[in-house]
């Protein structure tokens, strides 16, 4: 927890910049202050700490409360403030998937944090609008920041902006935000219990049965005040709404409750998911395997949610559902086609509607093929894919998906920093539970010296634990049993934490970096030079950028990369 | 056990004029004619044999006493205060003439220990003889040629005997993998190689790159591979049926310049099993050392450890005994490689070791990034940082002080050149080349996030 919380506060700094960070730190460090506590602590003005404060709620990278006596504090929102490094990951996904404007919505979404849908159209219009002007460089200063501010009178740049948010919506891109995800889980769920206890609903005898009744209420409650799920079609007819009403007032917009949008990081989970077991399933049994294992993982979404709550929706065994791996599949040719041929100006509406039109020429396949394909999966290590009795539906068991992964994961990553026949023991320890070392000798045909070298090793890393079992009450050394034993729970959060730290080291020295240029990226940053550093700068100092452009694109590859980890062994 | 009641004497009558030493050897004769070695007789099975003339004590004493002295009985206590005598084999028996006292005693346990082997600790306990008594009479055992040093797998520290004659026991000796006590690492890396490849030739499906020809998958690649069609005749045809229904389907994934392979359709049954691996590698005569089939089943589970099979299970054959006899299933095994990627893998390993530093270089850099795949951890100085664990702010270490990052660069500096990305390029306006600097092919997006400055007027 410490590494993810020094990390957390790095990404905070990276991106929005030392103060805000500031207080972050002191809340996540020290958990939950008030506002007054917060300003000792961080030995700064107390209306300085508010406005933070104020900017920090909007980013929603706190959580704040207020008692019924009216005394509020706040948290730090760790889940959230992780997500700042994923969102250039969403941002690029959606690009590739839905083109640029609909990654420019993300862009604003994660920069605003939450909004209205009009706000965001306002912020995206002006943008589009600026970035126009600029581009065609015809206008003066004065003349379109006017048309801006009537509303964006472009409607070719709404409509557009329109139809990518409805994509986004319908795919569950952006959902909405409500008011319980602004406290922690704690808060929220004191929250639900008064206010069933205000209603009467919840019985008042206590016992461990009664109690697993309330806690199953309260969940089912929460879950509906943590729903997001907002339906497009709403958004669309507030907004046509609004241009058939445009003297509606502010203070009326606010009057109904109008959903505030916010990036939903599921699907990129999903995305990496799926690819994790198409890369797979592509090392084994190639390409056209691995299209079918992907589009059949896509079926099975993710819940990026902080809060796990167990909900009956979320069944162990999803069925699949062959037809629509097959569209899956079309719609992924066509794209990779028309991806080929344009890749610039590809815009997702045309796809999406062309790619059913003739799916066997591109590339579509039979029903029968992906069956076959499906049973050659669950025929090798795929054991997560199942298929019911008698040639019935195709079945996929999540925990067994995530299982699958989370070892493979794991074991990749014990790969990278053990040698010899570690990964044979560790195997061995899963496969069987608890041996002794004289049993994994003879198990894993392996010499005394070299298995007693490995163990060790694996013990010094964490990866391996020793149990020992007296025969005796006098606890002799050589009248005990020791018992090796792999515990993939504690591995995992070994690996995890490592992760965190590794991810923050790369942070810092990005900082670091960042720092011994300050001098010409200073330079860079004026917003005379952005745009034409080609001719503003000297060439030593083009150079000079233009490492400095590929060591930052080193360092944030190799923190999406483990970002990637993370999200197969934390998030799934 | 009650021996059969022999009414009349099978031998003839002129026992009598024999003296002593024929009557023995009579006796002798007998018992070895009707029982085996090792059968412990007691004094009513050896008067019944109807040898000793009327049944005289005093005579069948004084002739046991003779065979006694002779090696060719072994007295034995047994249960109830009755004495027994062992038969012993006349081989045996000779080994004894000649031997002191306390050397018969030593031998005697040895003896008595068989394949097993003894613990001279347990010897001297036995024998109640004293150390040095002891040492001197292994001494002259040992070069007597009746007894030799052996190794105990398990403790290999103890000094043990065995009789000369005899191979320590499996459990001695460890079984088919070990040689002189211990483990063979160099034979289990071949055989498993081996096993590997058959394997693999026999769970990939091969597709002919011009047309899905009926021929056999296996023409004579490698020596093993040949020998391998030839294993099962019968397999053939399954695969050529199973090749042409199969005929509609997309080509192999992996394009080598001659073949290509797909995994098999689901069902199929063919996948080797215990049995048949055993039996290839006895064909193929491998190694000089034979390998039951109780010890290539050791290997495979290794090898299933090593993840380079996985375990498939399936009905068995009528011919077949299944493995787990109560849910009556056979196992096969199936490999995760093609015999592509094994030879791939092998040119690899052979071009690791190479003379020439460059060829060794690259072959080095694309096992690392073979090892990458995705997701390149390992790339990262920290994940493999032996200092990583106190590595902290305002520690000795730290992100500032670090010097593993500077050589990273350098490294990241050299793949990017040898990927042909990266250069700089100052007419280019695309910065953004550098971006999909490996192999892999992920593309990064060189920004973490929006960034944003927020307003924050102290007003």
């Amino acid at each position: 927890m410490e590494e993810l919380s020094r990390l957390c506060c790095l990404a905070v700094e990276d991106v929005y910049g030392g103060f805000l960070a500031q207080i972050f730190q002191h809340l996540i460090q020290q958990g939950r202050l008030s506002v007054n506590q917060l300003a000792q602590r961080c030995r700064l003005p107390l209306r300085q700490v508010k406005a933070g404060i104020a900017a920090l709620i909007q980013l929603r990278l706190i959580f704040h409360y207020t008692t019924p006596d009216g005394l509020s504090t706040y948290q730090a929102n760790v889940h959230s403030a992780y997500n700042l490094i994923r969102a250039g990951r969403i941002v690029e996904l959606v690009a590739r998937r839905y083109g640029p404007a609909a990654a420019k919505i993300m862009e604003h979404l994660a920069i605003l944090g939450y909004a209205t849908a009009d706000e965001l159209e306002a912020h995206v219009c002006e943008d589009n609008v600026l970035t126009t002007s600029k581009d065609s460089a015809e206008l003066t200063n004065g003349h379109h920041e006017e048309g801006v501010l009537l509303g964006g009178a472009n409607p070719e740049v709404r409509t557009s902006f329109r139809t990518a948010l409805k994509h986004l919506l319908d795919d569950r891109f952006i959902s909405s935000v409500r008011d319980a995800h602004f406290q922690s889980e704690f808060d929220a769920r004191q929250d639900v219990e008064r206010h069933l206890q205000h209603l009467g609903m919840l019985p008042s005898a206590k016992g461990k049965k009664i109690q697993s009744d309330i806690d199953h209420r309260v969940d089912v409650e929460l879950e509906s005040r943590l729903d997001g799920t907002v339906s497009s079609a709403s958004i669309m007819q507030d907004f046509e709404q609004r241009d058939s009403n445009e003297n509606m007032t502010y203070s009326q917009v606010y009057l109904s409750t109008i959903p505030m949008l916010c990036i939903d990081y599921s699907n990129l989970l999903a995305a990496i998911r799926n690819e994790r077991v198409a890369s797979t399933a592509y090392k084994l049994f190639g390409q056209p395997a691995a299209q079918v294992a992907r589009a059949a993982c896509s079926q099975v979404d993710v819940d990026s949610g902080p809060f796990k709550i167990q909900s009956a929706t979320s069944a162990p065994i999803q069925r699949l559902n062959v037809s629509q791996i097959r569209s899956s599949m079309a719609e992924e040719a066509t794209q990779e086609t028309l991806n080929e041929e344009d890749a610039e100006n590809g815009w997702l509406g045309e796809y999406a509607l062309n790619g059913y039109a003739d799916p066997q020429v591109n590339g579509a396949q039979h029903y029968s093929q992906i069956d076959q394909h499906l049973a050659v999966l669950a025929e090798g290590p795929f054991s997560f894919l199942s298929q019911e009795p008698g040639g019935g539906q195709w079945l996929l068991h999540r925990s067994r998906l995530s299982n699958f992964l989370r070892d493979g994961e794991l074991m990749r990553f014990m790969g990278e920093s053990l040698s010899g026949p570690a990964l044979r023991i560790l195997r061995m320890l899963m496969d069987k539970g608890k041996l002794d070392e004289k049993s994994l000798q003879e198990i894993g045909l392996l010499g005394a010296k070299e298995l007693r070298q490995c163990l060790a090793q694996l013990q010094l890393m964490g990866y391996l634990e020793l149990q020992e079992v007296p025969r005796e009450p006098q606890r002799q050394p050589n009248r005990t049993i020791f018992l090796w034993f792999y515990d993939a729970e504690r591995v995992r959060k070994v690996v995890l934490g490592r992760l965190y730290k590794t991810m923050a080291r790369l942070f810092q020295r990005l900082h670091l970096e960042r720092e011994r240029l300050a001098s010409t990226l200073s330079k860079v940053e004026r917003t005379d030079v952005q745009g034409s550093e080609e001719e503003m700068l000297s060439q030593a100092e083009l150079q000079v950028l233009f490492k400095w452009r590929q060591k930052e694109a080193w360092f944030m590859t190799e923190i999406n990369r483990l970002d990637e980890s993370v999200v197969i062994l934390r998030d799934l | 056990m009650v021996p059969p009641k022999v009414a009349a004497s099978p031998t003839p009558g002129p026992l009598q004029r024999g003296g002593r030493n024929r009557i023995a050897e009579a006796l002798y004769a007998w018992c070895q004619k009707h029982y085996e070695v090792g059968h412990v007789f007691g004094q009513d099975e050896l008067l019944s044999a109807g040898i000793i003339p009327n049944q005289d004590l005093s005579i069948l004493l004084s002739s046991v006493t003779h065979l006694v002295d002779q090696s060719l009985f072994r007295l034995h206590d047994r249960i109830g205060g009755t004495i027994g005598w062992e038969l012993v084999d006349q081989e045996k028996a000779k080994n004894y003439a000649g031997l002191t006292r306390d050397e018969r005693i030593v031998l005697f346990i040895v003896d008595a220990a068989g394949t097993s082997g003894i613990w001279t600790k347990i010897i001297k306990f036995r024998s109640s003889l004293h150390g040095r008594v002891l040492d001197r009479v292994y001494k002259s055992l040992e070069a007597k040629g009746l007894i030799k040093p052996m190794k105990h797998v398990k403790n290999p520290g103890r000094k043990m005997y065995i009789l000369a004659g005899l191979e320590p026991s499996e459990e001695a000796s460890g079984g088919a993998w070990f040689s002189e006590g211990r483990l063979d690492i160099g034979l289990v890396d071949t055989i498993s190689k081996v096993v590997e490849h058959y394997v693999s030739t026999q769970s990939w499906q091969v597709v002919e790159p011009e047309d899905e020809e009926d021929e056999p998958p296996l023409p004579g690649q490698k020596r093993k591979a040949s020998v391998a069609g030839l294993d099962s005749p019968g397999d053939e045809r399954v695969k050529a049926v199973k090749d042409n229904e199969g005929q509609h389907k997309a080509k192999g994934p992996k394009h080598a310049p001659q073949k290509s392979y797909r995994p098999f359709d689901a069902g199929w049954r063919s996948y080797p099993t215990l049995r048949d691996i055993t039996n290839h590698i006895m064909k193929i005569n491998v190694t000089p050392t034979i390998l039951p089939q109780n010890a290539i089943k050791q290997l495979l589970e290794v090898m299933v450890y090593d993840d380079r099979l996985f375990k498939m299970h399936r009905s068995p054959n009528d011919d077949e005994i299944p493995d787990d006899p109560v849910s009556n299933i056979v196992t096969m095994y199936r490999s995760f490689k093609t015999p592509n990627d094994l030879l791939e893998r092998h040119q690899l390993e052979k071009r690791k070791v190479s003379s020439h530093e460059s060829v060794r270089k690259a072959a080095l850099r694309q096992q690392e990034l073979e090892d990458i795949g995705r997701g390149g951890t390992s790339e990262v100085p920290c994940m493999m940082c032996p200092v990583f664990e106190i590595c902290g702010d305002g520690g000795p270490v730290n992100a500032v002080t670090c010097k593993y990052f500077d050589q990273w660069y350098v490294k990241l500096a050299e793949a990017d050149k040898e990927a042909g990305v990266g250069q700089y390029n100052p007419k280019g306006k695309e910065k953004n080349q550098h971006k999909d600097r490996q192999e892999t092919n992920q593309v990064v997006n060189g920004n973490s996030g929006p960034r944003v400055d927020v307003d924050l007027e102290p007003s």
